[in-house]
């Protein structure tokens, strides 16, 4: 009775937070697209997605994301075996290199690539602008790391044994590779996958600047039919589909994860000597670093370029106001990152409660149940798109009791369930792989929960924890699709007056955008950097 | 033929395996001995084309397999813990490397399992098995393809003592019924006894003593040697003068003297097993008991002899012995060993 009661206790305040400020808009969303005028009519959904715009961009958004995933997964495994594996001179520095894009302002992103692909850009003469190829380039540029990530922990602590016991078998590299290496690395393979078509499936500001109208995902359709169209319903019926699929996939994800046994030893290979045979991996991986260096290398240049030759001024106009900014970036730069604060430990305090919840030993077969369904309930934002959620904040808690409509933590708690699932995944294996005996011998040497938590828990969790409030932090500041919904003009954060700048004529309000977006990456890039510091293995690893 | 010249191993300048020298002839089972951190390990996975070599040289036959990527030497290993592939059934395991080189494995396979006592166990996944019948289908894994050498990695350290003991007779028993050459590593000294024909003793990286088993087991070339073999004690100085005199009378008495110790100047100690002094009321040295235990099979006795101090020593089941009672030893020379001068 009092391991129910204490289960209920901590999940009181997450699943309440969860409840009302996700829930409660996304299902506010839904019903939008349902009742018409007080009454349940679902053939306006129906006709919504009879529409030949909507195929067209449900079909885009999936064959866009599964090419994307595709090629993050080929191009991010030669890597993955090169940083994770080789004695690779630097490869710490260039693994924390690769973590940077993917924490990266969405917007900013956007803006990278329309300047390395636009006319006069570096690669202006592939004609590539305003094409799928960009948007594709975008979104593996962001997801790669991904899929470096989570493979390579798994292939780092993968027992190289079967691996020699099979080439001493008389299999060469490519059949150690197919018969031993690839079935145990497959359970990460899938995991990363399933997460990054997740991400590429629900982009948005990479797809909103690349693609622009024409190109548009079900994500930016559903922004463009609230804010330009104004047809709610077509956007709320968009949404139940994004959901459906989403959650169906979040399922199979779930299935498909590997579950490691979290308490077994893992051990971590010594890097092995490079060979010749590790040429193709190696090229891949020059590769993969110069298609990520180009765009930001393109963007962190062009913002010092001006028509009076190189200079400051794109900078030194950030503290300025015009006609299309109410507000200077610099202010908008401290909104951002005093909401960012907010979120953060927002998103750390919900985070902690729930990966203690899920973690704990169940003892019997409901309460394990009950622990299954909170961890999936608390993965829903990972899935349900930010534009959704931006959306449904500001049809459901316009109105009393929930009137939050000017309250300044409205963004901040869109942000925070935006990085939750981020927090939740850095800490559950951490919390998973601490072995439940020594909270157990702890308890037998007289020492109260709380005392076993100080002396077991606190000293493997404080560093993930730093870790997670890092990431919370880099994904807050960056955060655009709920956003750009939520903010208030007065109080822009920097991804959106990045976008404003950036959708206004004039060359001084796009070298401002440019500056800004170095701003703002060198910000994200520096607390990412500072959390591989601490070089907490499941950072980044769905 | 394995021949191994001058092999040295280093890792990131630590030199774990020093300047060894051995050679494997045909058919034969050559046990590397030593203790835990010694570089035993190391040597096998060198031979097996895991480690790189820092200096010497490796060669089959006469030709030097240096070069070659593990996959091609056709040396088979087996691991400790046998690693098994968890994902594919007992018999994909076994006809695992088969299917490498394209032949024909379903009767190979019922074959291997035979072999090895596993009838009925293809369909098993590895998981439902015991650690022994584990390691008996890596053994069978490794013999598929009949490797000109098996590498076998402490085959039976993973395992309890009783199974350890059954597991090291049959190992011996399959290894000769299929003519394998092979090399074993293991720190366990009846392991190596029960499997292997030679022996070389590893230590700190180099090998300090090699040759047929029995030869280095009845003359072990020092002190740490003996004990690690599995000697009680190394006796020296008046101690070792007195049981040699003791072995002596014996052989005046008439009985046989097995002890070849040479010129006693030569010998700096003698090696004694536990059981090489033995209760008997004709024997020539006297003592007085310490303490006794009895065992399955004999009564052990740790004896104060005077002159050689505190050794151990044993009676027959059916005696009774209490600290403090006199009782008079005579040596086993075949149970004794000299350590010579260097």
């Amino acid at each position: 009775m009092r391991r129910w009661l204490t289960l209920a206790l901590l999940a009181t305040g997450p699943v309440l937070v969860v409840g009302v400020f996700f829930v409660l808009p996304v299902s506010g969303m839904v019903a939008r697209g349902f009742f018409a005028d007080g009454v349940f009519d679902p053939r306006g959904v129906v006709e919504v997605l009879t529409r030949p715009r909507v195929a067209r961009v449900a079909w885009f958004t999936v064959w866009s994301a599964g090419t994307a995933t595709a090629l993050a997964v080929l191009l991010g495994l030669p890597v993955a075996n090169v940083l994770h594996r080789l004695a690779l001179p630097g490869r710490r520095l260039i693994r924390a290199a690769l973590l940077v894009p993917f924490v990266l302002p969405t917007v900013v992103v956007g803006v990278a690539f329309r300047l390395l692909l636009g006319e006069g850009g570096p690669l202006g003469f592939l004609g590539l602008d305003g094409t799928p190829v960009a948007i594709i380039a975008g979104l593996v540029f962001f997801n790669v790391a991904v899929v470096i990530r989570a493979v390579g922990a798994a292939w780092e602590s993968l027992d190289t044994r079967p691996a020699e016991a099979a080439a001493a078998l008389g299999a060469t590299p490519a059949q150690v590779w197919w018969t031993v290496t690839l079935p145990a690395l497959r359970p990460a393979i899938v995991s990363a996958a399933s997460v990054v078509f997740l991400f590429c499936a629900t982009a948005f500001g990479i797809v909103l600047t690349l693609g622009g109208v024409k190109y548009a995902t079900v994500e930016t359709e559903i922004y463009l039919l609230t804010t330009t169209l104004f047809d709610l319903q077509a956007a709320a019926a968009l949404s139940v589909l994004q959901l459906v699929v989403v959650v169906a996939l979040l399922g199979l994800a779930a299935r498909l994860r590997a579950t490691p046994d979290a308490t077994a030893n893992r051990s971590t290979a010594r890097p092995r000597r490079i060979r010749s045979g590790d040429a193709p991996a190696i090229v891949v991986t020059v590769l993969v670093l110069a298609m990520v260096a180009a765009p930001i290398v393109t963007l962190v240049l062009g913002s010092f370029r001006t028509d009076a030759g190189w200079s400051l001024l794109n900078y030194r106009a950030l503290n300025h106001v015009n006609e299309a900014l109410p507000v200077p970036v610099t202010d908008a730069l401290i909104t951002s990152l005093r909401t960012a604060v907010d979120a953060t430990w927002m998103a750390l305090s919900m985070g902690l409660a729930v990966a203690v919840l899920v973690t704990r030993r169940s003892q019997t077969r409901g309460e394990r149940r009950a622990r299954g369904i909170l961890d999936g309930f608390f993965m829903l934002p990972l899935g349900v798109s930010a534009v959704t959620l931006g959306f449904g904040f500001l049809i459901t808690l316009d109105h009393p009791p929930l009137d939050l409509r000017d309250s300044p933590l409205l963004v901040p708690i869109a942000q925070a369930l935006v990085a939750l699932p981020l927090v939740v995944r850095t800490l559950v294996p951490v919390l998973a792989g601490i072995d439940d005996r020594q909270r157990q011998a702890a308890a037998s040497l007289g020492a109260s929960p709380w005392r076993a938590l100080l002396t077991v828990d606190l000293p493997v969790v404080w560093k993930p924890l730093l870790a997670a409030s890092g990431f919370a932090f880099a994904a807050s500041l960056g955060e655009f699709g709920a956003t750009s919904f939520l903010a208030r003009d007065d109080h822009p954060t920097v991804p959106v007056v990045i976008f404003r700048l950036i959708g206004h004529p004039g060359e001084l309000n796009y070298g401002m955008a440019l500056a800004a977006s170095v701003v703002l990456a060198t910000a994200t890039a520096v607390v990412v950097l500072a959390v591989e510091r601490l070089r907490v293995p499941s950072v980044g690893a769905f | 033929m394995l021949t191994l010249t001058d092999v040295s191993v280093a890792y990131d300048g630590v030199v774990a395996v020093d300047d060894v020298s051995l050679e494997v002839p045909d058919g034969s089972i050559l046990a590397v001995l030593g203790p835990s951190g010694c570089g035993k390990s190391t040597l096998l996975r060198a031979v097996a084309g895991l480690e790189p070599l820092t200096a010497g040289s490796i060669a089959f036959d006469q030709v030097g397999v240096d070069r070659l990527p593990t996959h091609k030497r056709g040396f088979a290993l087996m691991f400790q813990d046998g690693q098994l592939f968890g994902h594919m059934s007992v018999a994909r395991n076994v006809g695992y490397a088969l299917r490498l080189r394209r032949r024909p494995s379903d009767g190979r396979v019922a074959e291997l399992l035979a072999l090895v006592g596993l009838e009925g166990y293809a369909d098993r996944l590895p998981a439902t098995l015991s650690g022994g019948e584990r390691q008996r289908v890596a053994l069978a894994r490794a013999l598929a393809v009949e490797p000109r050498l098996l590498l076998l990695d402490e085959p039976l350290s993973a395992l309890d003592a009783g199974l350890r003991e059954r597991l090291a007779v049959d190992l011996r028993e399959i290894l000769h019924a299929a003519g394998t050459t092979a090399l074993m590593v293991t720190h366990d000294h009846e392991e190596a006894f029960h499997v292997a024909d030679r022996l070389a003793v590893m230590r700190e990286g180099r090998v300090v003593q090699s040759g047929p088993i029995a030869d280095v087991w009845a003359a072990p070339v020092d002190t740490e040697t003996a004990l690690f073999l599995g000697y009680a004690r190394v006796l020296t100085g008046r101690a070792a003068a007195t049981v040699l005199a003791a072995i002596e009378t014996r052989d005046a008495s008439g009985q046989a003297g097995a002890l070849d110790t040479g010129r006693a100047e030569d010998v700096v100690g003698i090696a004694v097993r536990r059981s090489a002094l033995v209760a008997d009321e004709r024997g020539p040295l006297l003592g007085s008991v310490e303490s006794a235990r009895a065992t399955p099979e004999l009564v052990r006795l740790v004896v104060e002899v005077g002159d050689v101090g505190l050794v151990d020593a044993v009676a027959p089941r059916d005696s009774h012995w209490g600290p403090g009672e006199k009782v008079r030893l005579s040596v086993d020379p075949t149970r004794v060993a000299p350590i010579p001068r260097i």
